[in-house]
């Protein structure tokens, strides 16, 4: 997998949100054509913010960002859409007003071209969201609305997904499904970099993982290896292993 | 980058206008691209040349409120310094120039006892693949209409407007 050109390299990059503050400090990441790699961290490490860099809703002070084979320094979000990434963040993440089906088609805004039948894969993909197609999206449960929030990226059939906590606030049933919906996304292809506070989990599921720390990419390695790792479990998985 | 429209065109967003002042208005603006640059595999190629031909105006209500500012971060809660367009609005807009094989190609709002300039809150919410035409009202009268676009280094430069009797659809 590596031996091919990396999807996304992230070389150095200094970002943060005041002026003089980076939040960012010489971040490393890499992702390859189909990988699944996991950001993990502890809480204030830059794995949210290194997500709103790479997506263009921060713009890194310094370094360099190279998406396929372009470089998104200094693109705003709507264009590095159109470049092939799309972006799930924790918070409000849905239109709530809109149904369920009206969402997905939101997610296809800058498309020309009949949008039914890319509707019709994600409700494939999401029997759930099927189910629900006609409800408002404020009245779905965190799942739900998760898987809501992945489809309407999804509709854009992008290369790379970048999924910022999805966990969050989920029931530990919940959380499963989310995470079992994030693999069968990956095994269709699309390369998912996935920022998650669950470690453990994020690390079992992934190709590769990074572990982050004030602002810098401290360790990276296959997300077993680093669930083995006793520095990594030391220090963010904790103690005692599963 | 040349925007056309109608003197009718104009005509209505003044008059949207001064009808919502003091508060902003703010509306869709429907039409076509000249040299394509709004198909998707296209759109990353930023069409310096391109004329964008407004047919359709697509007046909205200005949904500015508080959750709209809190969401997006912002102090202001008056609609009288910003505006926003509701998602059931712009769904229905898609919807609307989908059917009619166009495409949403700018936004515009007024700017009420300021001139017809981005502010900052503008160009930090702005697309890159949109217009942005500012109708100044001063004192309920409009004074001024101008339409804008961002740069490579988004920052708004004004777009040439070529305005037409008529607009053939």
């Amino acid at each position: 997998m590596t031996d091919s050109a990396p999807l996304l390299k992230v070389e150095n990059v200094y970002a943060g949100y005041v002026k003089d503050l980076d939040i960012l400090q010489g971040v490393n990441f890499r992702i390859y054509p189909g990988e699944l790699v996991a950001v993990i961290g502890p809480n204030g490490a830059g794995k949210s913010t290194l997500a709103k860099t790479i997506f263009g809703l921060l713009t890194p002070r310094m370094g360099s960002m190279v998406f396929a084979g372009k470089s998104i320094v200094g693109l705003k979000a709507d264009e590095i859409v159109q470049q092939g990434m799309g972006y799930v963040p924790q918070i409000s993440n849905v239109f709530r007003s809109l149904t369920v089906e009206e969402n997905l088609e939101m997610g296809a805004f800058v498309l020309n071209q009949p949008i039914q039948p890319l509707k019709d894969e994600i409700f494939t993909r999401f029997p759930k969201l099927a189910e629900r197609r006609n409800q408002r999206a404020g009245t779905l449960s965190g799942g739900e609305r998760q898987m809501l929030a992945m489809g309407r990226a999804l509709m854009l059939k992008p290369k790379l997904l970048l999924l910022d906590e999805p966990s969050a606030a989920l029931s530990p049933l919940l959380v499963d499904s989310v995470f079992e919906q994030i693999r069968e996304i990956n095994r269709t292809g699309t390369a998912i970099a996935l920022v998650e506070q669950n470690a453990r989990r994020a690390l079992e599921m992934a190709d590769r993982g990074y572990v982050l720390e004030a602002g810098r990419d401290r360790f990276e390695g296959r997300g077993i290896d680093l669930l083995n790792d006793p520095k990594v479990g030391e220090l963010y998985l904790g103690a005692t292993k599963r | 980058m040349t925007l056309k429209l109608s003197a009718d065109h104009i005509q209505a967003m003044n008059a949207h206008a001064e009808r919502t002042y003091p508060d902003e208005c703010c509306g869709l603006m429907l039409g076509n691209v000249q040299e394509s640059d709004t198909g998707f595999a296209q759109m990353n190629q930023r069409a310096e040349s391109s004329v964008r031909i407004v047919t359709t105006l697509y007046p909205v209500e200005n949904s500015w409120d508080q959750q709209v500012a809190t969401d997006l971060q912002d102090e202001s809660p008056s609609k009288t310094r910003r505006y926003a367009i509701a998602p059931e609005a712009m769904l229905k807009a898609m919807r609307d120039a989908r059917s009619r094989n166009l495409a949403i190609i700018g936004i515009y709002h007024s700017h009420p006892d300021c001139p017809a300039v981005p502010s900052e809150c503008d160009r930090r919410l702005a697309w890159q693949h949109y217009s942005y035409s500012i109708i100044s009202v001063q004192q309920g009268k409009t004074r001024e209409f101008y339409s804008w676009r961002l740069d490579v280094d988004h920052q708004f430069q004004p777009e040439p407007l070529v305005i037409l009797e008529t607009i053939s659809h």
